[in-house]
């Protein structure tokens, strides 16, 4: 068993981590969530019905990003943000990346993280992780349509965002 | 220009979500419509911009280091002791998936009171692209009625019409103006029905009322306890028949 666990789970090691990285505020906070979800994964490893585990895994570091979330904020003491964390891993990140497309990159990065986080789930589940429709809503629990109109919103957001025109009305 | 290409087949057809037909359809549009390749071409920067590789974050080696230590032993040996905030948060695991899952739903939909005509064309549109129209593909009325067991705070009454020129073909969930909904797909010919079902709040029969919204015939009324929106392409005289038979 922990054999296949292996072999299901571990190659969506950074598909998780780039979720959970959008969706906590800090890389520290990511990588707790990752590894509660690995773990979780575990528990419940006898409910994956074969089929598609990238959107199986994701689903549960989804959820434990959102328990961890909710749990801080129900506990009435939202944690101020971790600015060391942040800035620390920002600038070790940053170096790797070269100068002027790290600006570029930059922008784009504060613009995604500026949205509400129903919104850019959804950017980061299409765009950048490339999964499909039917997977999101696997990930999320909710219907096609709703991933739809979600996506569609997020979009337009990000497009505004980013200054980048639209076609021009008549 | 005057474009009516649904935004909707736009970003199905960016994303790979349409059939066969549909791309080539909205190819065929595109090469002859300069607004809608120019949005096309808006999305596609879009999206270029998110696909950075800096914008992807991968997993530091430690993690995955950290995560076959603690993980993959546990695997070996069943009840080995997982750290006490494992063990808390197994506790609110089920309570959580199913909190997230609203909850994203709840922050996802628009908080609407009544449904609009609109909102209908737009979640009929939508069906139409790839194979979203049903999650539950029968003729038979006996498997789409349990289908919607435990789905839903209600059962939909669920009838076959083939003999009328009606046949089903399915059902599905949608979210609409903030309430989960029964849709039942019907066709007549091949135009696709989808009929929407919820209990109604208000009492007493409405009479049937349709409306055309950007070219689909919208019929509403409220009948039996329930209330009932067919869309379709289909003209408004069949869809009304369709509606009297469907709710008799």
């Amino acid at each position: 068993m922990a054999e296949r666990f292996e072999q299901v789970a571990l190659p969506h090691l950074d598909a998780a981590y780039n979720l959970a990285r959008w969706l906590m505020r800090s890389p520290a906070d990511a990588e707790d969530a990752v590894q509660e979800a690995y773990l979780r994964a575990m528990r419940f490893f006898d409910s994956f019905r074969g089929g598609d585990s990238r959107a199986w895994m994701l689903k549960i570091v989804r959820n434990t990003c959102y328990s961890w979330t909710r749990k801080k904020r129900t506990a009435g003491a939202e944690e101020p943000f971790d600015e060391t964390a942040h800035t620390s891993e920002e600038k070790r990140e940053n170096a790797e990346a070269k100068l002027v497309a790290q600006e570029e990159g930059e922008r784009v990065r504060k613009a995604l993280e500026a949205l509400p986080q129903a919104f850019r789930e959804v950017l980061v589940m299409r765009e950048i992780e490339g999964l499909s429709y039917k997977e999101i809503a696997d990930v999320m629990g909710v219907p096609m349509g709703t991933v739809m109109s979600s996506l569609s919103r997020a979009r337009q957001k990000m497009r505004e965002q980013l200054q980048i025109p639209a076609r021009k009305e008549a | 220009m005057d474009c009516t290409l649904e935004h909707y087949l736009i970003e199905g057809y960016l994303d790979g979500e349409l059939g066969f037909e549909r791309t080539l359809e909205v190819e065929a549009h595109l090469a002859s419509c300069g607004s809608c390749a120019e949005e096309v071409q808006s999305w596609k920067s879009v999206r270029e911009a998110l696909q950075k590789p800096d914008l992807y974050y991968r997993a530091a080696p430690e993690l995955e280091r950290k995560i076959r230590k603690a993980a993959l032993p546990a695997a070996a040996v069943t009840g080995e002791p997982v750290p006490w905030f494992s063990r808390w948060l197994w506790a609110g695991g089920g309570a959580a998936l199913a909190t997230a899952a609203l909850l994203v739903a709840f922050f996802v939909t628009r908080p609407a009171s009544s449904i609009g005509d609109q909102e209908l064309v737009e979640s009929h549109v939508r069906s139409l692209v790839g194979d979203h129209l049903m999650d539950v593909v029968s003729t038979d009325q006996h498997t789409v009625k349990p289908w919607f067991d435990g789905k839903l705070d209600f059962a939909p009454p669920v009838r076959d019409l083939a003999e009328q020129g009606y046949p089903l073909a399915g059902g599905r969930l949608d979210f609409i103006g903030g309430r989960t909904v029964a849709v039942l797909i019907y066709h007549r010919a091949k135009h696709p029905i989808n009929l929407y079902v919820w209990p109604a709040t208000s009492g007493g029969d409405a009479s049937w009322r349709t409306e055309t919204v950007r070219g689909f015939n919208v019929i509403s009324g409220r009948k039996n306890g329930f209330e009932y929106r067919a869309v379709s392409d289909l003209n408004a005289e069949e869809l009304h028949d369709f509606v009297q038979r469907v709710t008799q």
